[in-house]
């Protein structure tokens, strides 16, 4: 084990060592740069190269990798080139933010999309399963900014019962929290919701074909019983790898949602530090998601090998 | 939808309103206790705080970093040399009183010696001198480095005199010190991401992407203002959530109503027009490259811009179609110009014809993806310019992408916006394509002498009737050369609720929040 241990880890620095090389290429092949931003339309040419000069920028590329990589090494993800705040406590704070959305998306969806999957396999032809199928349609073809302004329209602008828009912390205001996530993560939890059901149909509708959940009935179980001892139970399982991967969805594909609500969380940060070139901050996102991506697969390569030698072996 | 009287009509009372507040600023600011009716009235109506809603978050708290986006904390957490009145006209500040030698090469400013910084340290002439060289370098002066003149020297004789020694006399001086916002030297290094002020309020904290907090400055030089303890910008993706937001009563005001919303808000919220030609959208051709290197060509296309509709379409109204950059009140306009490139697409076809494209002409126009208004102008010229055989191609790309190819001319011809037309008009050369040197879109970066030499004379001649036939003949040259169209005034409409009054605007549309109260 401790080999087959030793040889993924040191295919992980490697690797982790391209992504930063490509990471870094990609980014600074975006045309222009963070000075341009920084003067707008009445700039010149002239003061760009000054103020090129003056962030490092003309320097050799290489060098501006070999700094970033060393600053990286040491534990410091840099400052913004834009307003100078350090990046961990952006990405920090905006990464939370984000968490925090996708974790209350991610209960709604769940609340919602267990009794539809459950009553699209348990009555397909009856009006219930009718009903749950017609929501999967609707909910996964519903574009999230369409639905999420809908929901700003009646529920803030027309009711008044909910902000359209905002963030507090739920350690300053939780009430205030509570109202202020309820649009986004409904929004957001409209269309996990019918992906998950979808799933849990498919799964429950395979289960509910077994032989042991025929003998459940034969017994004279108790339908509840068998629904949820025999048929969830052994359900289950794939549902919930399809719900971590929904997780992780959320996690990096809220962007559209966050502004709509002005939500002020990873998506949002990534894509205005695109806009303004804001090397520092885009680079040390998408190096955190590759590496994540990295450390996720290395556990599975661990955890496979663990479960089945024969892949130690190869 | 609203008509361009309502808005015309709107920017009167706001004129008329501000004057007197100008006007009680300006007592407010002159030497000795004189007490304005206002401040009076503000003693009584302090207090509260408001909540203020922006598109777009700050790039940082640099005021010399003049991009529109930082404008909200420009007069909040700073203070200028001067302040302009809405007709442009400079009144003492930091700066409590000026004089001009009598060549006309030194300035002298006598500053107010009751003014701190935020951080406790005082303002004092050595200060000022340092930010004057601040600006004088090209990686630290931001936008301000292309508006203000090379200086000769700057000295600090004393702790409340400074001397602005000039090689020769510059006609907008004046103006751009009304935009010198005075920064702290110990905050020059933090300036991304901490303010660094005299100003009516200090920034508690700045939370990038979400929101930015202002409070009171308790030690303002100025005892009647701030009326408000505590401002808060909050930052918005785009104009929809910004009005939702106000909707939803998240939002005290707004900044820049959109079009499209203007009629409808008008009947629950107060909404005024922001400073007239604070900004201009334009048209600008590449003299260096086919076709626009004739000049017949690109005056043909002066007469295909159909600036009314788009205007109408595009701006809602909210917009005044032009054909000059320059607005009524300013020495360069004529009226005249106006009637220079009516719509008129049989006579832009004709032109072409004479200049040697009877099939038309074609050409690319690239225009930003972050100012969408741009595009929309660029599509209703192709379609104008396709009716008549020629074939336009727009090329939308990222803003960032865009920059560059602006300051090198790296384009045949793109869409863009200005300011500085509401100033002293030589201040437009602050934007590349009517700069009178470096000029990107000019064969060696220089345009023709006329407008040249028609601008180095306004610029540097203190008598109001030569500048005036400099301005014209600057103005006429610019129109006759016609390597950028002027399409439209763009006006902006700041809205708030019924609870709140006294919120005002600068000659670029900087919120003035130190007047506003909030019942």
């Amino acid at each position: 084990m401790s080999g087959y241990f030793l040889r993924r880890c040191s295919q992980f620095i490697p690797t982790l060592f391209l992504v930063s090389l490509v990471v870094f290429g990609l980014v600074r092949a975006m045309p222009g740069n963070a000075a341009d931003v920084l003067l707008g339309p009445q700039g010149s040419a002239e003061q760009a190269e000054a103020l090129s000069r003056e962030l490092g920028l003309d320097r050799p590329i290489w060098v501006q990798y070999g700094i970033w990589v060393n600053d990286i090494v040491h534990g410091n993800l840099g400052q913004s080139w834009i307003n100078g705040f350090p990046v961990s406590s952006l990405i920090t704070r905006n990464l939370g933010a984000t968490a925090q959305l996708a974790l209350v998306a991610m209960l709604l969806a769940i609340i919602l999309a267990f009794p539809i999957g459950i009553a699209g396999a348990l009555w397909p032809n009856r009006i219930a399963g009718r009903l749950a199928a017609a929501y999967t349609v609707l909910a996964i073809g519903i574009p999230s900014f369409w639905l999420g302004i809908l929901l700003v329209l009646l529920m803030s602008l027309r009711l008044g019962w909910l902000p359209p828009s905002g963030y507090v912390s739920y350690t300053e205001d939780f009430v205030q929290w509570m109202r202020v996530i309820t649009l986004p993560a409904i929004t957001l939890a409209v269309y996990v919701s019918a992906v998950i059901a979808r799933f849990i149909r498919a799964a429950v509708t395979d289960v509910l074909g077994n032989d042991y959940v025929r003998t459940a009935r034969a017994k004279g179980l108790a339908s509840e019983t068998v629904l949820v001892r025999h048929v969830l139970r052994n359900a289950l399982l794939p549902i919930v790898t399809m719900i971590g991967l929904q997780t992780g969805g959320l996690l990096g594909g809220a962007v559209v949602v966050e502004s709509i609500f002005a939500w002020p969380g990873i998506g949002r940060l990534l894509i205005s530090s695109i806009q303004t070139r804001d090397y520092a901050v885009v680079q040390a996102i998408i190096l955190l998601a590759a590496t994540l991506f990295l450390v996720i697969n290395l556990l599975t390569d661990l955890i496979y090998g663990a479960l089945d030698p024969r892949i130690k072996s190869m | 939808m609203s008509s361009p009287m309502n808005v015309t009509r709107s920017r009167r009372w706001v004129v008329s309103r501000s004057a007197a507040l100008t006007g009680a600023l300006a007592i407010s600011a002159a030497p000795g206790s004189l007490k304005s009716a206002f401040s009076n009235a503000a003693t009584q109506q302090g207090g509260g705080a408001l909540t203020v809603g922006t598109v777009g978050d700050f790039l940082n708290l640099d005021p010399y970093v003049m991009s529109f986006v930082n404008y909200p904390h420009m007069e909040t957490a700073y203070d200028q040399l001067m302040r302009l009145d809405h007709e442009v006209k400079p009144h003492p500040y930091l700066a409590e009183s000026w004089s001009w030698s009598e060549d006309s090469l030194e300035l002298t400013l006598k500053l107010r010696t009751d003014v701190t910084f935020h951080s406790g340290q005082p303002m004092t002439a050595d200060v000022v001198v340092k930010n004057f060289d601040r600006i004088a370098v090209q990686e630290t002066g931001g936008n301000l480095y292309s508006f203000l003149p090379r200086f000769k020297s700057v000295e600090a004789p004393d702790d409340a005199t400074v001397i602005l020694a000039l090689d020769e006399p510059s006609a907008a001086l004046e103006q751009v010190l009304g935009l010198v916002s005075i920064v702290d030297p110990d905050g020059f290094e933090t300036l991304s991401s901490e303010a660094a002020g005299t100003g009516p309020f200090s920034l508690q904290e700045w939370v990038p992407g979400d929101h930015a907090t202002f409070v009171r400055n308790e030690a303002y030089w100025d005892s009647s203002r701030p009326l408000v303890d505590e401002v808060t910008y909050r930052f918005y993706v785009d104009q929809a959530s910004l009005v939702a937001a106000l909707e939803g009563g998240l939002l005290d005001a707004i900044i820049d109503v959109p079009g499209i919303d203007n009629d409808r808000l008008s009947a629950s919220y107060e909404l005024f027009t922001g400073q007239e030609a604070s900004r201009f959208y334009y048209l600008i051709l590449n003299t260096t490259m086919a076709p626009f290197d004739n000049k017949q060509v690109r005056q043909a296309l002066g007469y295909a811009m159909d600036r009314a509709t788009m205007v109408s379409n595009v701006l809602f109204d909210i917009g005044e179609p032009i054909v000059s950059p320059f607005p009524e009140f300013s020495p360069a306009y004529n009226p005249e110009h106006e009637d220079l490139y009516p719509y008129d697409l049989d006579h832009a076809s004709q032109m072409l014809t004479d200049a040697g494209f009877p099939d038309g002409i074609e050409f690319t126009i690239i225009v930003p993806n972050g100012f969408p208004q741009l595009a929309q102008f660029a599509q209703i010229l192709q379609a104008d310019l396709d009716s008549i055989g020629s074939k336009v191609s727009i090329e939308p790309m990222d803003n960032a992408q865009w920059y560059p190819h602006l300051y090198d001319g790296t384009y045949q011809a793109t869409l863009s916006f200005a300011g500085g037309s509401q100033m002293y008009p030589t201040m437009i050369a602050g934007s590349s394509a009517f700069a009178p040197a470096d000029n990107p879109v000019w064969e060696n970066g220089t345009p023709p002498s006329a407008y040249v030499d028609a601008m180095q004379e306004a610029n540097t001649s203190l008598d109001p009737e030569v500048q005036k036939d400099a301005l014209q003949r600057m103005s006429s040259a610019f129109l006759d050369e016609a390597w950028a169209h002027p399409i439209a005034f763009k006006f902006t409409i700041f809205g708030h609720t019924h609870e709140v009054s006294g919120l005002d605007y600068g000659v670029y549309d900087q919120i003035r929040v130190d007047t506003a109260t909030k019942q």
